[in-house]
């Protein structure tokens, strides 16, 4: 059983004063005073327009902002949409501003916000990023409604992003989800999620809060507890994605670490349930689908090519303790290519079930094994620009259809490495 | 010619006597010994069977030991190993404490010593096995930090971190075994600093090439700027 949520005296009279709420909507937050404020006016906006009698709640969940955040979501007003909302709230909405505790990270924030729903006996809620530039009143009827109105548990976020972004989500975390638990969640750590009151409750009693999931690992933890655990699912398309650039400081290897070895180690806990799945079905989707520009981005092709040919050179015997001899030489191979980089979808497959099987038989130490996938992922990566270099998103789309149906075909390799 | 008979025998008799004495100290001294070796073979017997019935050999090979001795040539399986090390550590007490049964003054001091001296044994011991997997993890953490950040000469840089582990250890073991402590002292010094110093060298002259790739590269870096998000 998981320790308590601690909440300070004060907010916990505040919220014992508000009583119940039918709708919460959480917004955590580290020093984003440039975006906080559109995002909580998005919100408001989007609570008054499609939830106007509901007794709802902002809860924003801060870890010690510096540069006024925790100003500006007190500040903020909604007074420049009246003249555009049809509807006006019936009842106001509340809204909390917490200093959350534990380890520094999302999850954290994520933790006090579901203690704070639980507490509310909230029906439906939901939880945006404070760095989003693109939120819309919209996003909040397409988070909340699938719960509110339709029953579901939980709800995953669709966006429309450049066909290079979300490449660990694309060519490890999606595609594995998928093989794992037969549900096609297309951004299964997408950021933005809707949640039951119900599911919020049982997230609490996980004792998870002292590990990756506390930080980055939280949203491939939501999304795999709710769909292991039989919640009901869906997804609902949010339209396109654009948040404040990420701090340059956050280190891609450090960010595996946690998205990567979450996705591993959930492998461990939910194993009974993955090894009896075959095959995948879609889920629900909500939402108008449309496509729109996105800006393009710049992808050092060689660099990360680079780096995979330095780990075939130098952490050689560090793969060799990992991954089969078949797919070693494979590698290789494709690491001696002159001409055009490729590496086959096949063996990456066979490569992250070896990584998976390695971290399920702590063949390493969970850490260096994760970071050791680094080289390999660019390398894959690089492989899938060269590719679909004059690809449109559509095409796209459907080359990573082929790389999701070939981790599902190779699904028996990983239950016989497993054991 | 009594008293020359007496001259005569008199040490004999002496050493007949206390050879007479010492049989009891000897016979106990054996008997300890035996008893050693039977408790030594049943405690080894009992803590291989425990090891294996708990999956010891499983349990180091996930923490990666067994890794580590067959790099050392020990073909060994870990729980046969542990067990042995327990039968030859209870074998040599009890032919100390066997040694000491004997009552003589200077196998006395020889066992006193001994014993005084197996914690300093055990400690040298533990640094040695923890230093070496401690150089073990940091060098491959070194080499895998090394290639994620493309920088050149990645193995010598990780097996230079192993080396510098190693020395400092050993250093330490030697140091707590009190084997010429001054000269031990010295010596690490000298190599220690001398390490320091041919790597300042190898790095302000022989490696300058280098360092001025890696800044080029770090500069490059900031001008092939990358927007992907991997998440």
């Amino acid at each position: 059983m998981a320790d308590p949520v601690p909440l300070p005296e004060d907010i916990l009279r505040s919220i014992e004063g508000i009583g119940e709420v039918d709708i919460l909507i959480g917004v955590p937050s580290y020093n984003n005073a440039r975006t906080i404020g559109h995002v909580i006016k998005a919100v408001k906006a989007g609570l008054a327009k499609y939830f106007p009698g509901e007794r709802s709640i902002i809860v924003n969940s801060d870890g010690g902002s510096t540069d006024g955040t925790q100003e500006i979501v007190a500040k903020t007003t909604l007074t420049e949409f009246r003249t555009i909302l049809i509807h006006h709230p019936l009842y106001p909405i509340h809204k909390i501003t917490i200093p959350y505790h534990g380890i520094p990270g999302k999850g954290s924030a994520f933790r006090t916000i579901f203690r704070i729903a639980e507490i509310l006996r909230a029906r439906a809620c939901a939880v945006v990023d404070s760095d989003l530039r693109s939120i819309t009143p919209e996003w909040i009827d397409l988070l909340i409604s699938p719960v509110y109105r339709e029953g579901y548990d939980f709800v995953a976020p669709l966006y429309l992003r450049h066909k290079y972004d979300g490449t660990i989500t694309n060519s490890i975390v999606y595609p594995v989800t998928r093989a794992l638990y037969g549900k096609r969640i297309r951004q299964p750590i997408g950021g933005e999620f809707g949640f039951s009151g119900r599911l919020a409750s049982h997230y609490l009693t996980k004792d998870v809060w002292h590990t990756d999931v506390a930080r980055f690992g939280i949203d491939i933890w939501m999304t795999t507890v709710a769909i292991a655990e039989g919640f009901k699912v869906c997804q609902s398309f949010l339209g396109a994605k654009l948040h404040d650039p990420k701090d340059p400081g956050t280190d891609l290897g450090d960010m595996m670490v946690q998205v990567v070895g979450s996705l591993f180690s959930l492998m461990e806990t939910y194993s009974p349930v993955w090894r009896e799945v075959r095959g995948s079905e879609p889920v629900p989707t909500f939402g108008f689908r449309y496509s729109v520009g996105t800006e393009p981005v710049a992808v050092n092709v060689d660099r990360m090519i680079h780096i995979f040919r330095h780990g075939l050179e130098d952490l050689k015997e560090v793969w060799k303790e990992v991954i089969s001899p078949a797919n070693m030489k494979a590698l290789e191979r494709a690491g001696r290519r002159k001409r055009k980089f490729h590496i086959p979808d096949e063996v990456w497959v066979k490569v992250v079930y070896d990584f998976a099987i390695a971290y399920h038989r702590r063949t390493l130490s969970h850490e260096h094994l994760i970071k050791s996938l680094l080289p390999l992922y660019l390398g894959k990566t690089a492989s899938f620009v060269i590719e679909t270099q004059k690809a449109t998103s559509e095409e796209v789309e459907e080359v990573f259809e082929r790389l999701s149906l070939r981790f599902e075909e190779e699904k028996g390799y990983l239950i016989k490495g497993w054991g | 010619m009594k008293a020359f008979f007496y001259t005569l025998f008199k040490p004999l008799l002496e050493f007949l006597a206390k050879v007479w004495n010492f049989i009891p100290n000897l016979l106990a001294a054996i008997a300890i010994i035996a008893i050693g070796y039977v408790v030594a073979r049943v405690v080894k017997g009992i803590v291989g069977r425990g090891l294996e019935l708990i999956n010891f050999d499983t349990l180091v090979d996930k923490m990666g030991v067994t890794h580590i001795l067959r790099k050392g040539d020990i073909a060994k399986e870990p729980a046969k190993i542990v067990a042995e090390l327990l039968y030859g550590l209870i074998l040599i007490i009890f032919v100390m404490v066997g040694i000491d049964a004997l009552n003589l003054e200077a196998t006395s001091q020889l066992v006193n010593l001994f014993f005084l001296y197996l914690p300093r044994l055990f400690a040298a011991l533990i640094i040695l096995t923890i230093g070496y997997l401690l150089a073990d993890f940091l060098a491959r953490a070194a080499l895998i930090a090394s290639v994620n950040a493309d920088l050149p000469y990645s193995k010598t840089f990780s097996e230079a971190v192993r080396l510098l582990i190693l020395v400092l250890v050993i250093a330490m073991a030697l140091e707590q075994l009190s084997i010429a402590g001054t000269i031990l002292l010295s010596a690490f010094s000298i190599a220690f600093g001398g390490l320091v110093l041919a790597l300042a060298l190898a790095f302000g002259l022989g490696g300058k090439d280098v360092a001025r790739e890696i800044l080029e590269r770090r500069l490059r870096k900031g001008e092939e700027k990358e927007d992907i998000e991997h998440i």
